[in-house]
């Protein structure tokens, strides 16, 4: 019997790492077989000296391999368009173009959204990827390695779907203690898109 | 020892009453345009303000923190609690930015402290042009729910809208 729980201790961390490298392979090829989302956003920023929480909402639309459009909608309009290397931003009804390759904040900001969508991130050396389960959901914590990016955000939460492996929410946690939250809604994957969806 | 028992539960309820009331704090959100040296940083301003203090976070829309700055309501003082490595090159900048709110909104402190704020009425609202607290201009504008803040000497704005 107190053999049989040695082996246990033994043997129970390396069974958990099997069992989590396994999920992390499904949720990163259900994220390589997403060609096309079309959904709607909440965003909550949570501030950790005021109780009230900023709320913005909006719509999404992503293409494979490198087409997006995050577009907040309440209580402002702001909208980035990104179509390989051409990023435009729609600030009200002020338009503003930049080359991520030449632009090192918004390139940054295209690599960082892309990579959560896609599936890539599992494959970046800037993030170290751990696993944990809450409820409903895989949340695949991403530590910012990267000093640099860590003064900006000190590690991304992904929420996965248990059944089904699919991202319904973001969770970017500041070095300060605040964090913003993005859930996203009414999802709709591998449906062909609108024209124009990805131009200003 | 009833009474004194009683005494001291309302002081209690009192002293708790008053340190809730002290520390209330009231949020305004400004759908804000930050101009620095001709490069537009667009974001929301948050500025949570009680008795003694005024503190104000500029976010991006997309929810990264660029400055957390907070300014005294009786005395010209400040605490710097965060800003983004965007700002390291341009440190500067967040002291100039602590010194605009302030005029912009305790201009009664930036008279404690020898700034001349002179309020002058436009067409569309009114303007405080102040002299600063190193005999520099800055200029304020109320006009409905914008304000729009200009450092004269230094290439800083803001543009701020109130969200409701």
């Amino acid at each position: 019997m107190r053999n049989l729980a040695l082996i246990w201790i033994l043997f129970f961390p390396w069974i958990v790492l099997g069992q989590n490298s396994g999920v992390l392979q499904k949720i990163k090829q259900q994220s390589l077989q997403i060609k096309t989302i079309d959904a709607d956003f909440v965003q909550t920023k949570n501030i950790s000296f005021i109780d009230e929480q900023l709320l913005s909402n909006g719509k999404f639309w992503f293409s494979r391999p490198g087409k997006m459009r995050w577009e907040y909608q309440k209580p402002f309009y702001y909208s980035i368009i990104i179509n390989g290397d051409n990023i435009t931003v729609i600030d009200d009804k002020k338009e503003s173009r930049f080359d991520a390759a030449s632009n090192a904040m918004f390139g940054q900001i295209k690599l960082v959204i892309m990579n959560m969508v896609n599936g890539k991130m599992f494959d970046d050396p800037n993030y170290h990827a751990t696993l944990k389960q809450t409820g409903d959901y895989y949340v695949v914590n991403f530590e910012t390695v990267n000093a640099a990016m860590k003064a900006y955000i000190s590690s991304i939460d992904l929420y996965f779907t248990k059944n089904g492996y699919l991202m319904e929410k973001i969770r970017m946690n500041e070095a300060s203690g605040d964090d913003t939250v993005i859930e996203f809604k009414n999802q709709q994957l591998n449906k062909p898109l609108k024209d124009g969806t990805f131009k200003p | 020892m009833a009474l004194s028992s009683l005494k001291y539960w309302l002081l209690c309820v009192f002293a708790g009453w008053g340190l809730v009331a002290h520390t209330q704090h009231t949020v305004t959100k400004y759908n804000a345009n930050m101009v620095v040296q001709g490069k537009s940083l667009s974001g929301i301003l948050i500025q949570s303000s009680s008795d003694t203090a005024n503190r104000f976070v500029f976010v991006s829309k997309l929810g990264l923190k660029f400055f957390d700055v907070e300014t005294k309501s009786e005395q010209f003082s400040y605490t710097i609690h965060y800003y983004s490595p965007a700002f390291k090159t341009e440190k500067r900048v967040i002291g100039i930015v602590k010194e605009l709110f302030v005029l912009g909104f305790n201009g009664e402190v930036a008279k404690k402290k020898g700034a001349s704020v002179k309020l002058i009425s436009t067409k569309e609202g009114f303007c405080k042009r102040a002299f600063g607290l190193l005999g520099k201009r800055v200029r304020v504008c109320y006009v409905n729910d914008n304000i729009t803040i200009q450092c004269k000497f230094y290439p800083v704005s803001f543009n701020l809208k109130t969200i409701k």
